[in-house]
């Protein structure tokens, strides 16, 4: 449907010129702290004022005639919300009149075309900032007050700042109706012969005000259920008299909101959700509830339409989705755990996240929502193990309605038949950040993953979630079976400027220039025509260079610092190193003082308890600065994400380690460079062009920021040049990792034969599928004939058939030798292979050495394994040093003849700057914390944990640990858990498990043992025992000389669970 | 009925025409005041009691709306006056003498009772030889002797730098058009309308502009000498200055035409 009026090139012109200008005037907007130039007077503003206006004029005619072509209860056409987008941009941007009531009509406009061009975060937060609406004026008439209070009202219902706005409304319609008796009469009375047309004037205003109310009302409560006849019939008699008395402006407002209104309808939680069923409906009530401190009364406009696209189709196995960060993804997710719910109340539900900073995240937020509902949402720890109590604990009858994991954990459930043993329906596997399927290793083991669960839980429905998969038809049918919804959703949360910025000026006196670059269309950059000029005044005497000698450090460091002024700033750095100096660098240009919170203080004598008073990060805290990366403990980072998410911090220098590990937006990003270290070997390339946007997609908090900045550094025409081509780049379609492997199998000149193969970990993956496979045959003896139907189970495969089928040809013929082979494996070699994760070679291989494996029980427990005599843990570190699939890889440092020493130490609770000062020393404090936590975190406890519990599951015979008393068969069983968790008691492991800090959690852990005996459900034992103590016991539990109270590490903990 | 009109001027040029008016039969001008401007100055400013009715279900109360339906309340300037008249009667003069259609009454603004909104006082369409297009009209009523009348003369309100501001600012009429473009679906008018649209959304300056001089005097054609001079030499949308000259004094044409006193008029008296 287009618009019926002639736009020709010159009024064309006139909107472009005019976006130009806005992009301009909101970038100013945007940097208003830190913009050089005051906003002046010139005849230069003046036109580009007059520009605003021509465009808005073109802009509003064209919106009034697209809506005026189809009724107000027709769902908004494209070309309707486009251009209602394009009004809003360019009104938005437009000086607000200063008369009073030209004021409100004009903030009605803006507001009701961001409603209709779906810029509703923008319009509420733009709103936010204009605060009260409707001030009274003691020269108001009557029509003026009613006018004020209308117009107010239907702006908060646009608004919805919480209850508080709702609830205005409703007092303030009822207050104009007491007033009306007494200043109604004498207003009319002084029009003489124009009355008529003021009383007309005021039945506009009195059914608009009911129509207001209603509004109102139905956001809060989702009542009258007729409510969109009850609007039409006032919105009509409201227009009809405008319409009779021709007060043509007011008749226009009145068209406009009349449209908003019931766009603000359909997308309110109670008609999009409420025909849901029972459940939705106690889910809304919860969401909107006045205790919820951030009540959800409507629906961002991609929630609905993924609603509208049959997202909750019930006959689809398969739902993928594509919606950009911050477009509400989670909530989609929780509808479809509810519709998995109201279809087999006993469904499991599984969510998989691809870090353990995310497993945590995710439990909190689906534990905030859900619980009150009845739902328990636990989460699985990421270890590739799973130890006795937790196993007990998840395995219990109805244990978990939701489980957080992550896919490593999974694979390990499913492959062990842990999880087809709990005997209920599986009924929903959630995919967070799928597009991760085709990055890795890891990838592919997701994708084995769900290629298994298809197969072995034909009920099970998945949802997969991404902000950037170009081809979710091909993962939609892929999983879904053509019972599949694929939804593409193109949404802006916030206008976002994705530039570049470089010193600018002569000799020392020099600024920040901030260029956009050209990115793919589909990106939607803010377009700057003209550089914009951040004042760095404040920055370059502390810096004190000439522009010619500045450093990119000195550039990051002093734009981090100038954009922290209007919220806090991301800095992704190329590696750990690089975080600290430009942290470093930054802290240097910020004032003291510049954070004073007593939640940083806490964490800065956590992280000085834990990593040691010398380490860098707590002398940058008190700055407001921090850095994050892998050369952090766990817990360090979660407190540093959490100071980050509340505005504690000013800068974060981080790694792409964060990128991937949290869901919380910032005000600006800064790109140090679009490359990052890749590895020993492999040096810098250029960052993944979807990590960049996945990093780039965070920029721009949704309540607070009218604009997301992504900035790159740059020093060197060349640098500028390099940033250019890189943001040019579209994102790839998301391919399989199996595709990748078997290209460089057969690209390094390898015959594609996986028994040679198995020796990298990727392919032992795949091995492990095809064995798991064969395993649990119905069968056996028909497997190879249908090797080409388990292949056809994953989606590497499926695009090779479909693309290059010669390539699938050669891997299907590859894989029908490999399944030969396993024909004539015992099946006691396979069962291991599901148990151990590792290949059907390594278990062979360790199998026939027989002095590989420790069966002796005695060694097994954990006094012996991690006492001072650590001959025993060598001896399996040995053992495992050889196996392929665990990777000690040891290009930092020479710790790798220590390794079984340092998991000692760890266990038995040395602290994490103990360790780094006796095998990771260097003159370097930081450094050395650093490096210890990256192999101890990233290498070596994930491998040892792995490891020792795959060998402990092949050497130790079930028989034979089930002879032993209870308690020393846990204490055996949770050897692997205390290796991840770094305590060497049964009880300190349900401790951590629970998440409580290190430090104490072997005490805490010996005070819950004196306390509760039972060792049946333990770990829920310990949950409610845990949750109960008071801080007497956290005091009683901390080391006399601890920097931390009692107090302090019940609260970490309360952090890290979530549960503050 | 219809009125005959005798000519006392004319000049035409390039970018404006004005043209002199007369009536001369008092009687047949009594006739029309009464048959023909009382109806649609009445259709202008009529409550439609369901419209009043219907008020109590927004939860305000509809008596005092009511009872001013009913009875009509207050007094009314005369300059007021004089300006409903003119534009009402301009209107049907427009429509008969030379086709344009005003299918919409005058645009009412609260804050300016005495004036019509964004200085016109009638959109409508006329016709020429590419089809519709919008007419924007500014009228004026005066029984002053001197010609021209203050209200064609004035600098800041009168009739000429009305329509010089008009002419000069094209979106003056935008907030006419938006709301007429929200009404239009389904209406009489709706093609002519979408046609002088796209015309005046193509070129702003495609709309003619009329000016009105509502006279109970001696026809002369000193009243739009200088407006049309000042119209000429410039470049713009093209002006059409008109003169009607009544033969009844305006105190008269408002009594004759104005609502009756059972319909609580506050100018029958």
């Amino acid at each position: 449907m287009p618009t019926r009026l002639e736009i020709g090139d010159r009024a064309q012109q006139t909107l472009d010129e005019a976006e130009l200008v806005a992009n301009h005037r909101l970038v100013r907007h945007a940097l208003e702290v830190v913009r050089i130039r005051e906003e002046d007077e010139s005849a230069h503003y003046r036109a580009e004022e007059n520009l605003l206006r021509d465009a808005a004029e073109i802009a509003e005619m064209m919106c009034l005639d697209l809506l005026s072509q189809s009724s107000a209860t027709d769902e908004l056409s494209e070309e309707s919300r486009q251009a209602c987008e394009v009004a809003f941009r360019i009104l938005r941007w437009m000086n607000r009149p200063e008369d009073w009531e030209e004021q409100l009509k004009h903030t009605l406009r803006v507001a009701c075309f961001g409603l209709l061009g779906e810029r509703t975060a923008d319009t509420k937060r733009w709103l936010g900032e204009l605060g009260e609406f409707c001030l009274e004026s003691g020269d108001d008439s009557w029509a003026d007050r009613v006018f004020r209070h209308v117009a107010g009202s239907f702006l908060r219902d646009i608004r919805q700042q919480g209850w508080k706005d709702l609830d205005h409304v409703v007092e303030d319609i009822q207050s104009l109706r007491k007033a009306q008796a007494e200043y109604e009469e004498n207003y009319l009375k002084s029009f003489g012969d124009a009355a008529s047309r003021a009383a007309l004037e005021l039945v506009t205003f009195y059914h608009w005000a009911k129509a207001t109310e209603l509004v109102s009302q139905f956001l809060a409560q989702g009542t009258p259920s007729d409510i969109e006849a009850q609007l039409r019939f006032h919105f009509n008699r409201s227009h009809e008299a405008a319409s009779a008395g021709w007060i043509g402006e007011l008749g226009t407002l009145i068209f406009l909101t009349e449209r908003a209104a019931l766009v603000m309808i359909s997308r309110s939680v109670w008609r999009s959700v409420r025909p849901l069923g029972e459940r939705f409906v106690r889910f809304l009530e919860k969401v909107v509830a006045r205790d919820n401190l951030e009540p959800i009364f409507e629906l961002l406009p991609p929630q609905k339409r993924a609603l509208e696209m049959r997202l909750l189709d019930v006959a689809q196995r398969a739902v993928v989705i594509q919606m950009p960060t911050s477009s509400g993804k989670t909530l989609l997710a929780e509808f479809r755990i509810l519709q998995a719910k109201q279809a087999f109340a006993d469904a499991m539900v599984v969510y998989l996240v691809p870090t353990r900073a995310l497993v945590n995240q995710v439990t909190v937020s689906l534990r905030r929502e859900l619980a009150p509902l009845g739902f328990n949402v636990e989460q699985a720890a990421p270890a590739f193990d799973l130890d006795p109590s937790e196993e007990e604990y998840l395995f219990s009858p109805q244990a978990f309605d939701v489980l957080v994991t992550t896919p490593e954990k999974m694979d390990l459930l499913t492959r062990s038949g842990r999880l087809a043993e709990i005997n209920r329906p599986l009924g929903l596997v959630i995919v967070d950040e799928a597009h991760n399927i085709g990055a890795d290793a890891r990838g592919l083991r997701t994708e084995i993953l769900l290629a298994t669960i298809s197969g072995e839980f034909p009920d099970a429905r998945f949802l997969l979630l991404s902000p950037f998969v170009p081809n979710v038809d091909e993962l939609g049918r892929w999983l879904g079976d053509n019972r599949n919804v694929s939804l593409s959703i193109q949404w802006r949360p916030n206008d976002k400027l994705i530039g570049m910025c470089s010193p600018a000026g002569r000799r020392r006196n020099w600024d920040i220039r901030v260029e956009s670059l050209f990115t793919p269309s589909d990106m939607q950059n803010v377009d700057l025509s003209e550089p914009t000029i951040l004042a760095a005044s404040e920055v370059r005497s502390a810096i004190d260079k000439p522009v010619s000698r500045l450093s990119k450090g000195d550039i990051s460091a002093a734009t981090a610092a100038v954009l922290a002024r209007r919220g806090n700033v991301l800095v992704m750095t190329a590696g750990p190193s690089e975080s600290h100096r430009v942290a470093q660098d930054v802290s240097s240009l910020l004032p003291e003082g510049n954070s004073d919170s007593s939640d940083v203080d806490l964490v800065k004598r956590f992280v000085s308890s834990e990593l040691g008073d010398d380490f860098l990060l707590t002398s940058l805290l008190d700055r407001g600065v921090a850095f994050h990366h892998a050369g952090l403990s766990p817990e360090a980072r979660v407190l540093v994400e959490w100071l980050m998410e509340k505005g504690d911090l000013s800068v974060l220098a981080a790694t792409t380690t964060l990128a991937q590990g949290v869901n919380f937006p910032v005000a600006s990003v800064l790109l140090t460079s679009h490359t990052q270290h890749r590895g020993v070997g492999i040096g810098r390339q250029p960052m993944p062009i979807d990590q960049f946007w996945n990093i780039a997609g965070r920029s721009g908090r949704l309540d607070h920021d009218s604009l997301g900045l992504a900035l790159f550094a740059t020093k060197t025409s060349k640098d500028r040049a390099a940033v250019k081509d890189y943001v040019r780049q579209e994102i790839g379609a998301l391919a399989s990792y199996l595709e990748h492997m078997v290209d460089t199998a057969l690209e390094s000149g390898e015959q594609l034969d996986l028994h040679t193969l198995v020796r990298y970990p990727e392919w032992s993956t795949f091995t492990q599928f095809i064995a798991h496979a064969y395993r649990i045959a119905d069968r056996p003896h028909e497997f190879v004939a249908r090797t080409e139907a388990l292949l056809q189970a994953t989606l590497g495969y499926q695009r090779l058939q479909s693309s290059r089928p010669q390539i699938a040809r050669i891997l299907l013929d590859a894989t029908r030798d490999y399944a030969a082979r396993i024909q004539n494996m015992e099946s006691g070699v396979l069962a291991l292979v599901d148990r151990t994760g590792f290949s059907p070679s390594t278990i062979q291989t360790l199998l026939m050495d027989k002095q590989a494996l420790t069966t002796n029980l005695a060694e097994w427990s954990p006094s012996g394994l991690f006492g001072s005599d650590s001959r025993a843990i060598r001896d399996l570190v040995g053992v495992l040093l050889r196996v392929n699939e665990l990777t000690f890889s040891t290009d930092e440092g020479s710790y790798g003849g220590n390794i079984g020493r340092i998991i000692a130490s760890w266990v038995r609770g040395v602290s994490v700057s103990d360790i780094a000062r006796s095998y990771f020393s260097d003159e370097d404090a930081t450094k050395s914390v650093t490096n210890c936590c990256r192999q101890l975190f990233g290498t070596i406890l994930p491998n040892a944990t792995w490891g020792f519990g795959a060998l402990q599951a092949m050497g130790v015979e079930r028989d034979q640990l089930s002879r032993l008393p209870l308690a020393q068969q846990l204490e055996i069983r949770s050897v692997p858990a205390m290796l991840f968790y770094g305590v060497d008691t049964v009880d300190g492991v349900v401790m951590r498990n629970l998440n409580v800090p290190r430090m104490i959690a072997r005490r805490m852990g010996d005070r819950f043992g004196g306390d509760v005996t039972d060792v049946k459900g333990r770990m829920r034992l310990a949950k409610e025992w845990l949750y109960d103590q008071p801080e007497a016991t956290w005091h009683e539990v901390t080391p006399s000389n601890s920097q931390l109270s009692g107090g302090d590490y019940r609260r970490i903990w309360s952090l890290i669970s979530g549960i503050e | 009925m219809t009125l005959t009109w005798r000519h006392h001027y004319r000049t035409n040029g390039t970018f404006c025409s004005t043209e002199g008016l007369a009536v001369d039969s008092a009687a047949s001008f009594r006739k029309y005041l009464t048959e023909t401007v009382r109806p649609e100055w009445e259709r202008w400013l009529t409550l439609d009691p369901t419209m009043i009715q219907s008020m109590d279900q927004s939860g305000f109360s509809s008596a005092f709306i009511e009872k001013l339906r009913q009875s009509g309340i207050g007094e009314s300037s005369d300059t007021a006056l004089k300006g409903d008249f003119g534009e009402v009667f301009a209107s049907l003069f427009l429509n008969s003498q030379y086709g344009m259609d005003f299918p919409w009454p005058a645009f009412w603004d609260r804050k300016t009772p005495e004036a019509s909104l964004s200085g016109s006082d009638l959109v409508g369409i006329a016709r020429d030889r590419e089809g519709a297009l919008f007419v924007v009209g500014q009228v004026k009523a005066s029984s002053e002797d001197r010609c021209p009348p203050t209200v064609v003369s004035n600098r800041r309100h009168g009739l000429v730098a009305q329509l010089h501001c008009l002419r000069r600012d094209s979106q003056a009429i935008n907030s006419h058009l938006k709301w007429l473009l929200t009404r239009a679906a389904g209406a009489a008018w709706e093609q002519d309308f979408l046609h002088a649209l796209q015309r005046v959304s193509t070129e702003p300056l495609d709309v003619m502009l009329v000016g009105v001089l509502v006279r109970d005097t001696t026809p002369s054609d000193l009243d739009l000498k200088r407006a049309h001079d000042s119209f000429a030499e410039n470049k713009g949308a093209r002006v059409f200055l008109f003169g009607c000259y009544l033969p009844l004094s305006l105190h008269e044409c408002i009594q004759l035409a104005g609502r009756s006193s059972d319909h609580g008029s506050p100018h029958a008296n």
